[in-house]
C-alpha cells in the first residue's frame, strides 16, 4: 500500500493536468507570416473580358463559359436546385435602346406586363458597388427571376444579367454583388 | 484530521465498482453516439458525446441542461481510477508481470485516446489539377483572418479562432491598431438580396445583403454559412460595420491610417512549410460500369526549407506521410479535375499501437504464467 500523502501528491498532479486540459479548449489568437497570396481568386478564377474595357474577379462558385458574338462573357452558377442559373455580360454602344425598352423586354421574358416610364423609375435602384454606381432592377414571377445591373463606361453600356430560378437567383445575389464590386476599368 | 477523508476518497477512487460503472457509462455513450449519427455527423457526435464533460439536453435554444456524463469526464475518472487502483492495490511479483503489463497498457490506451482528442487535427486540401497549395482547410471550424502586408513578399495573418467569435464580444488582437466588436453572429445563415437601408452593415458589400439565421446543420457533410456583423473601432472612433460571411467566398478591406487590412471570415486554414501540387488525378471505374475502382492523386511536394522536391502517388489505403501530416485520398469533384485529400496530424498516433501491444503481451505472459503454474501443480493434485 502506497502512503496516502504520496498518493495525494499524484492526485494533485492529475487535478492540475485536468484543469490545464480544460483550459486548453479556448484557442488563442494566432499570428503568423505567410508568402504573399493573391486574394481569394485563385488563378482559375481570375479573368477579364479581353475585348472589353473592364476587368473583374469571378466568384469561386462560378464557371466561365466561352464568349459568344453577343456576349462578352457568361458564367454558370452551381445551384442547389441544379437548374440552370447564369450570369451574362453584354456590351452595347450608346444608350442601347434605352432602359425602359430593355426592362420591358426582360419583363416579357418572365411573362410580366410592360411598365410605364414612371413605374420603371420606382423599380430602379442605384447602388454603389466597389468604385462604380450601377442602375439595377429586380424582376421576377412566381418561379423565375432576373437581376440586371447596368453600367455606363464612356460611350458603352454594359449589362450584367443574372437569370435563373427565383430561389437560385436570390442565393446567387451576394456573389453577383461581389462580382459587380470587383469590376474596374482596364488600365 | 483529514487523513480519514483522504483515505475514503482514495478507497472510492480505487474502487473496482467505479471502474465497472465507468465502462458501462462508456458503453452507453458509444451506443448513443452511434445512433445519433443518423442526425449528427461524426464531428458533432464526437463533440456532443465525447469531447465534453457532460451530455446536454437543450429544451430551448441557448438553454443547456447536463443530463449524462460526457466522454471527457468519464475518461478522466477512469484514468484516475486505474492509476489509483494500480498504485494502491497492486503488489508486484514476478507471477503478476502479465497483469501489470496489461494494466499499464490499458492506462496508456485511455491516455492516448485523451491525447488524440486534444492533439489530433483533421483538415482537408481540395486541390485542382495543376494547382499548388501551402495550406489545408478545416471542414467545420472557421476563423476571422485579418491580413496585412508585412513586406513586399509576405503577409501577416492574425487568425481569430471561432471560439472567440460570438455576439456582443469585443476583440483586441495583439499588434493591430484597431478593435473589433462582434455586433451579431450567426452559426448558420442564408444570404439574400436586401432592401437598401435595412441592414445594420454600413461598409463593404454588407448594406446590399440580408441575413436570415438558420439552425446549425449538424448532418454529415452539412455546410454552415457563418456570418457576423463586425464593427471596427480605431481608438474610440467607429470605422463602420462590415458584414463578414463564409458565404461571400471573398474578403473585404478596411483602411486604418495608411494601411490596408483584409477581413476574411473563412474556413480555418493550417499553413504548411511546404507546397503540394496536384499533377494528375485518376478516377478508374470497373469496365462497362460507373462503379469506382480506384482514385489516385499524383502530387509533387516542394519543401524549400529542406531543399527537397518529391513526387508521390496517393491512393486508397496508400496515404502520403510527410512531416507529421498524413494525406489520405478522401474525395473528388469538378468532373475529375479536383481531388480532395484528408489531412491528419496526430502526434500521438503511435500510442494506441504501443498500448495494444502491451496489453497483448501482458495477456500472453499472464496466460503462459498460468499454464506453467498449472502444469507445476498437476503432479501434487494426483499423488
Amino acid at each position: 500500500m502506497v502512503e496516502p500523502l504520496l498518493l495525494a501528491k499524484y492526485t494533485r498532479f492529475l487535478g492540475i493536468g485536468f484543469f490545464m486540459l480544460l483550459g486548453c479548449q479556448k484557442a488563442p489568437i494566432e499570428s503568423y507570416i505567410i508568402p504573399k497570396e493573391t486574394p481569394p481568386a485563385l488563378p482559375a478564377m481570375m479573368a477579364t473580358a479581353p475585348s472589353s474595357k473592364l476587368r473583374w474577379t469571378i466568384p469561386k462558385e462560378w464557371t466561365s463559359q466561352p464568349a459568344t458574338a453577343m456576349r462578352l462573357a457568361s458564367f454558370l452558377i452551381n445551384t442547389h436546385s441544379r437548374e440552370k442559373c447564369e450570369v451574362s455580360v453584354v456590351s452595347l454602344s450608346g444608350e442601347a435602346g434605352g432602359i425602359l425598352a430593355n426592362v420591358n423586354r426582360w419583363r416579357g421574358q418572365l411573362q410580366l406586363d410592360p411598365v410605364s416610364e414612371s413605374a420603371l423609375n420606382n423599380s430602379l435602384s442605384h447602388p454603389k458597388l466597389g468604385s462604380n454606381i450601377y442602375t439595377t432592377t429586380w424582376l421576377h414571377n412566381e418561379t423565375k427571376a432576373i437581376l440586371v445591373a447596368i453600367l455606363k463606361v464612356q460611350d458603352e453600356t454594359y449589362f450584367f444579367k443574372l437569370v435563373g430560378n427565383l430561389s437560385d437567383v436570390k442565393d446567387a445575389t451576394p456573389a453577383f454583388h461581389m462580382f459587380l464590386a470587383s469590376i474596374t476599368s482596364r488600365p | 484530521m483529514t487523513l480519514p477523508i483522504r483515505s475514503k476518497l482514495i478507497k472510492i477512487a480505487a474502487s473496482l465498482n467505479l471502474t465497472v460503472a465507468c465502462l458501462i457509462v462508456l458503453m452507453i455513450l458509444v451506443f448513443a453516439a452511434t445512433l445519433s449519427q443518423i442526425n449528427l455527423g461524426i464531428y458533432f457526435a464526437k463533440k456532443t458525446f465525447f469531447q465534453t464533460l457532460w451530455v446536454y439536453w437543450e429544451p430551448q435554444p441557448h438553454m443547456k441542461i447536463p443530463v449524462f456524463p460526457g466522454g471527457l469526464l468519464v475518461g478522466w475518472v477512469l484514468f484516475v481510477n486505474l492509476i489509483v487502483a494500480h498504485v494502491t492495490r497492486f503488489k508486484w511479483t514476478f507471477q503478476k508481470t502479465g497483469i501489470w503489463l496489461t494494466h499499464v497498457g490499458l492506462i496508456l490506451l485511455i491516455a492516448g485516446s485523451g491525447l488524440s482528442s486534444y492533439l489530433a487535427k483533421e483538415s482537408q486540401m481540395a486541390i485542382q489539377i495543376g494547382e499548388t497549395k501551402n495550406y489545408t482547410t478545416s471542414a467545420q471550424e472557421f476563423e476571422l483572418a485579418i491580413i496585412s502586408e508585412a513586406s513586399p513578399t509576405t503577409q501577416q495573418v492574425i487568425s481569430i479562432p471561432q471560439s472567440s467569435i460570438n455576439s456582443h464580444v469585443k476583440i483586441t488582437p495583439p499588434s493591430l491598431p484597431f478593435t473589433l466588436v462582434i455586433k451579431d453572429f450567426f452559426s448558420n445563415s442564408k444570404l439574400s438580396m436586401n432592401k437598401e437601408g435595412s441592414s445594420i452593415a454600413t461598409q463593404g458589400i454588407g448594406p446590399q445583403i440580408a441575413v436570415d439565421e438558420l439552425p446549425l446543420d449538424k448532418h454529415e457533410g452539412g455546410v454552415n454559412t457563418r456570418t457576423a456583423y463586425v464593427e471596427i473601432f480605431e481608438g474610440t472612433h467607429s470605422k463602420g460595420i462590415w458584414l463578414l460571411s463564409t458565404g461571400l467566398g471573398a474578403p473585404q478591406t478596411v483602411v486604418i491610417g495608411s494601411k490596408i487590412y483584409t477581413l476574411w471570415l473563412r474556413p480555418k486554414r493550417v499553413y504548411l512549410p511546404y507546397t503540394v501540387t496536384l499533377l494528375k488525378f485518376s478516377h478508374d471505374v470497373y469496365p462497362g460500369t460507373t462503379i469506382p475502382k480506384n482514385f489516385s492523386s499524383h502530387v509533387r511536394v516542394v519543401n524549400p526549407v529542406q531543399k527537397e522536391t518529391r513526387d508521390f502517388l496517393i491512393y486508397m489505403n496508400n496515404p502520403l506521410r510527410y512531416q507529421g501530416q498524413t494525406f489520405y485520398q478522401a474525395s473528388f469533384g469538378g468532373n475529375d479535375t479536383l481531388s480532395v485529400l484528408q489531412v491528419v496530424q496526430n502526434p500521438s498516433w503511435l500510442v494506441p499501437y504501443i498500448s495494444c501491444s502491451m496489453i497483448f503481451l501482458g495477456l500472453l505472459i499472464h496466460f503462459m504464467t498460468m499454464v506453467v503454474q498449472r502444469t507445476q501443480r498437476k503432479p501434487h493434485a494426483h499423488p
